[in-house]
């Protein structure tokens, strides 16, 4: 034993294994608010990272509009055949906007599930081994930003905020493997009305999320929309997620599972916006 | 005297920048990096400048930014720490153990940063295995991320070795 004891290296790794092991475990079981120490260096880090992201967007952006000049003639026809039909949607919207504002007066509702505040971050770098997909964002808790909050990019939602600093955030993608943080309770809306349901994981090989725990009573069919449905407690309703690919029963046959194609590129996320619900949260 | 007040200000510097460059090139090239077919090529600059450092740095020093920089990395990247604060001083402690058996040339040089990287790349998989973040197993783990990912940094070795290492090496004289 006590040449055991002699034996200096030995207790060294010992004791710095004990001490990594203890602190995966103190931070796997933390709640997003870092100590202080951890806030400040991510802060230092952030500002930094920002002073080397900021010219390297600019050059980005304008070696892709470069790109984009190639294809605009294209892109002008395609989108003037578009516009007409979008006149008729815009009065029509306008007018369902007037009925909805003047029945929510009448119900006397103040916050429905669907109403929300945007705030507006960009990208400032990436978790470079994507085994948990992680973006750091240059908004924090100065600016109004919440762990938890759901996290939308050009088109669809893309995750959550799970770590929050005083000037920026960590953003964990619903890409993730990671069975705490990455559910979203969604729904689909097909012609039998509201569909629920649950995205719990990605399939890597297609690249598609996958939304489970379906009724098996309702038929799904390729092409529908699937939303958020705000009923998890944290995100507003009618975010878009993505489209149904393929349906099918799950391994134990009692429910059905989607695959869906995701409405975002979750591997070319440049700006974000943070969905803050203004219904009062259930948890 | 002079001399060592610059590599002490200098070596720190690339290290972070280092980091923060493996950020960034993940972040613009996300669609090249990750997107190809389930293949995952991960940037690890911050390996590369942490082993040319080690050539020049006593060990203990060394060891200790290895800490140091493990923790910025685990607290600004994963949001778990615990995990680089580990294998980034066991790959220079690695590292100054092959150095005193071999000769330092540049093929060798490429071979250590090949040994660490699979070695460093083993650990954080079996690391993310336990804790649950992935299922797949370590045939699809050397196929899809091992190989994709040395081949990578066998490019940026190429590229940035004379360069980093001339920079090492007039920080270190003058």
């Amino acid at each position: 034993m006590r040449q055991f004891l002699s034996n200096k290296k030995l207790i060294i790794l010992l004791v710095s294994v004990i001490v990594c092991l203890g602190l995966i475990a103190y931070s796997i079981s933390g709640n997003g608010n870092p100590p202080l120490v951890q806030r400040i260096g991510n802060d230092i880090t952030a500002t930094t990272g920002r002073l080397l992201s900021r010219p390297t967007k600019v050059m980005v952006n304008f070696i892709e509009s470069m790109e984009n000049l190639k294809n605009t003639y294209k892109e002008n026809q395609l989108l003037k055949s578009k516009i007409d039909g979008l006149y008729e949607v815009e009065v029509e919207l306008g007018n369902l906007k007037q009925d909805n504002q003047k029945m929510k007066e009448q119900l006397e509702l103040q916050n429905t599930l669907s109403d929300y505040k945007k705030i507006n971050g960009t990208v400032i770098s990436r978790n470079p081994d994507n085994w948990i997909n992680q973006i750091v964002v240059d908004r924090g808790s100065q600016n109004g930003i919440t762990v938890g909050l759901s996290v939308m990019a050009d088109n669809g939602l893309i995750g959550r905020v799970i770590e929050v600093n005083p000037t920026s955030s960590k953003v964990q993608l619903i890409t993730t493997s990671d069975q705490n943080n990455s559910r979203v309770a969604a729904s689909v809306s097909s012609k039998d009305g509201f569909v629920h349901g649950i995205i719990n994981g990605y399939d890597l090989e297609s690249n598609r999320l996958v939304m489970k725990q379906i009724t098996t009573k309702v038929a799904l069919k390729k092409g529908d929309q699937v939303m958020t449905s705000g009923l998890g407690g944290i995100s507003p309703s009618s975010l878009l997620i993505g489209t149904i690919d393929e349906v099918k029963l799950d391994s134990h046959g009692l429910s059905q599972e989607a695959y869906v194609v995701p409405a975002s590129d979750f591997d070319d996320i440049r700006y974000v916006t943070f969905i803050q619900r203004t219904a009062e949260g259930g948890e | 005297m002079s001399g060592k007040w610059k590599i002490n200000i200098f070596a720190p510097l690339l290290i972070f920048s280092g980091l923060l460059i493996d950020g960034l090139i993940s972040e613009v090239f996300s669609k090249q990096l990750y997107a190809e077919d389930g293949n995952v090529m991960v940037p690890r600059l911050i390996i590369l400048i942490l082993i040319l450092i080690s050539f020049y740095i006593p060990r203990n020093k060394m060891i200790t930014y290895g800490i140091i920089f493990g923790f910025l990395y685990d607290s600004y990247y994963v949001g778990i720490l615990g995990i680089y604060i580990a294998v980034f001083p066991l790959i220079i402690y690695i590292t100054t153990k092959l150095k005193q058996v071999l000769n330092p040339n540049p093929i060798t040089i490429g071979m250590i940063v090949f040994i660490n990287l699979s070695i460093l790349e083993m650990i954080l998989y079996w690391i993310y295995k336990v804790l649950g973040f992935t299922e797949i197993d370590v045939n699809a783990f050397m196929a899809e991320r091992l190989g994709p990912t040395l081949l990578l940094n066998l490019v940026f070795f190429i590229v940035a070795f004379y360069p980093l290492k001339k920079t090492i090496i007039k920080m270190t004289e003058s």
